[in-house]
């Protein structure tokens, strides 16, 4: 298993960083990895020699890309890692960081905003922040439905789940056909997308993936347990009910902070841990650390092509993860003909 | 090892067991025996931890139950179940080393040497030729025979199963409870079995508990309890119990309302048909 987690976990950072690299050199104005790297280099360590670029040339690369970059990073990471927890408790492959209806919670307080033109009430952050409340109070009324005899029945919670997201959804849909002028701004956000984005964003995410990861990573264990059955995993000492609800919790902040700040991105919280599966096996041990990993280096590169391929025009990220995502994951799904 | 008094659970408005009192010393082999539904299950399930008393009081290992955390009791109490273990795409190896979880810390470490305790369950649960195989490669019998070295490797003391024989053939009932007394009589441990088989409970274990509605009935050796009035007033239903040729453990021999002789040849309609059908259906 630690050899496995080494020799894979080694692997998927160097093609992190290789990929960060890579992407910053990419777009309209281009620059060569070289010079990327001095730039990168000269922010750790500044000072020496007048640098040979321009502030402009320092302000593309330090201030819109490299926060762009760093903020896919962090989403991808942020739905993948939701994506393990969600499906190493409900135990269900079709399972993502959207079954407990979080997504259609935090678009209901975004929609809501930008229909009524309330993006900056209480300044520039303002719908990241409603719509990560809306979210967890989405999450909120999932469990109080599910929950009996207190007890979170599986299930129970993916039907209350799909019950919850289905109002919200209609109640998205009735916002989107009121407003008028503005139809597309609610549909873009509906979409997903990184663009205009800043550190701001970044710095709202941090936290989230520096207590997720450990949170999911302690319960790791409990989760092979799991794919046992919960009774045998109570006979062997795990506290079932607490891990699940403390695992679907932190899941589901994951999934309500990378939504609120970038919209909704499907097929990320599905696909990626499922091809990690199919790659190293069922150990949650490797699916969780990797998934965030994978995660990050997939919607790093789908946001490369959404803001490269029909330049300067944008696609919207969440269309360029699920054109690329569906139909990798079919290839996969029909070559390994392995059971996941 | 364990002593029950009073014990009562309610589950879903009805009064599932108790109350009830027992006493089990340690190193034994018991059997608990009932009709479905009796209160057996969640009898074992009171002793695993798993549910919690309504009223009453259990000690095990002269400490209530409700005193241990879970991962404490899980370092010496495992449980074996009839549906064994699913098909999963972990191998055989990795699901007996799931055993250790209630020693591990967080990083998944502990002292000692886990890996030649897995490979000494694995070899006791002939499964050594099966250890990195898949457990969606597996048959029921060869998943349930991974659930008992699963629960090897847990070195219990008190071992809890479940009418653990219910899925599988004659062959490995009999394989599985072999190596269950043997490891028992070896290692001088405490099994309390659910078994719905009373000829595998009569065999097997030292005393049996029998459980009707909730509450124990009987309690004893086998040839004080296996008896054709117990059976009858129990289960409802006539048996004849003969000794066993070689054990002398009594052995129960169902009786068919319509049961007859044999007749030599074709049985006819005519003869074999019960005169009196209302008997045969009251």
């Amino acid at each position: 298993m630690r050899r496995k987690l080494y020799g894979y976990g080694g692997g998927a950072l160097l093609l992190l960083g290789a990929s960060v690299l890579l992407a910053l050199s990419i777009g309209s104005a281009g620059f060569p990895p070289a010079k990327v790297w001095s730039i990168l280099l000269h922010q750790l360590a500044p000072g020496g020699a007048e640098p040979p670029w321009t502030a402009l040339e320092e302000a593309i690369i330090v201030q819109v890309r490299l926060s762009r970059v760093v903020l896919a990073v962090l989403v991808g990471a942020c739905l993948a890692l939701a994506g393990a927890g969600f499906q190493g408790v409900l135990r269900n492959p079709l399972a993502d960081p959207y079954t407990l209806g979080v997504a259609s919670g935090s678009s209901i307080g975004a929609a809501f905003l930008i229909l009524f033109g309330l993006q900056t009430f209480i300044g520039m952050y303002s719908i990241p922040i409603v719509a990560f409340g809306t979210g967890v109070l989405t999450l909120l009324a999932v469990f109080w439905l599910a929950r009996t005899q207190g007890r979170l029945g599986v299930e129970t919670l993916i039907l209350s789940g799909v019950v919850v997201q289905a109002f919200l959804s209609a109640f998205v849909s009735y916002m989107v056909s009121l407003s008028q002028g503005v139809v597309n701004e609610i549909l873009f956000w509906l979409m997903g997308s990184l663009s205009k984005r800043n550190w701001g964003h970044v710095s709202m995410l941090v936290p989230f993936v520096a207590i997720g990861l450990p949170v999911l990573l302690y319960y790791a264990r409990a989760l092979n347990l799991f794919v046992i059955g919960e009774r045998p995993a109570a006979h062997l000492g795990v506290r079932v009910e607490r891990t699940k609800l403390i695992v679907l919790l932190a899941s589901t902040l994951l999934t309500a902070a990378a939504v609120s700040v970038s919209g909704v991105i499907g097929f990320v919280g599905l696909v990626v841990p499922h091809v990690i599966r199919l790659m190293v096996g069922p150990d949650y041990r490797l699916i969780v650390p990797l998934s965030a990993i994978g995660g990050g280096i997939y919607v790093l590169w789908a946001d490369t092509l959404a803001r490269t391929l029909l330049s300067p025009k944008e696609i919207q990220l969440g269309i360029v993860t699920a054109f690329i995502g569906a139909p990798f994951f079919g290839y996969l799904l029909k070559r390994r003909k392995a059971s996941i | 090892m364990i002593e029950a008094t009073e014990l009562t659970k309610t589950i879903g408005g009805r009064r599932v067991l108790g109350p009830v009192s027992f006493e089990l010393p340690a190193k034994g082999m018991y059997g608990v025996i009932g009709p479905n539904g009796a209160g057996k299950s969640t009898l074992l399930s009171l002793l695993s931890g798993v549910l919690a008393p309504d009223s009453g009081h259990l000690s095990l290992r002269g400490r209530p139950s409700t005193d241990y955390r879970p991962r404490e009791l899980a370092r010496w109490v495992a449980v074996l179940e009839q549906d064994g273990l699913p098909r999963t795409t972990f191998s055989v190896r990795e699901v007996v080393e799931m055993a250790r979880f209630p020693f591990q810390n967080w990083l998944g470490d502990e002292p000692g040497d886990p890996a030649s305790l897995v490979a000494e369950a694995l070899r006791s649960a002939g499964l050594e030729p099966f250890a990195d195989r898949r457990m969606d490669r597996l048959s029921g019998g060869e998943r349930q025979r991974v659930a008992l070295a699963k629960v090897i490797a847990q070195q219990p003391e008190l071992i809890l199963l479940d009418e653990p024989t219910t899925f599988l053939d004659i062959g490995y009932q009999v394989q599985l409870l072999d190596t269950v007394r043997a490891w028992q009589r070896r290692q001088s441990l405490t099994v309390v079995a659910v078994l719905h088989d009373l000829n595998l409970a009569a065999q097997y274990c030292d005393r049996l508990l029998v459980v009707k509605d909730g509450a124990i009935v009987a309690e004893g050796t086998p040839e004080q309890v296996v008896t054709t009035e117990m059976i009858r007033s129990v289960y409802g239903t006539d048996a004849i119990v003969l000794p066993h040729p070689v054990s002398g453990r009594p052995q129960v021999l169902l009786q068919p309302a319509t049961a007859s002789p044999p007749t030599a040849g074709l049985p006819s309609a005519a003869t074999d048909l019960p005169t009196g059908s209302e008997v045969a259906y009251e």
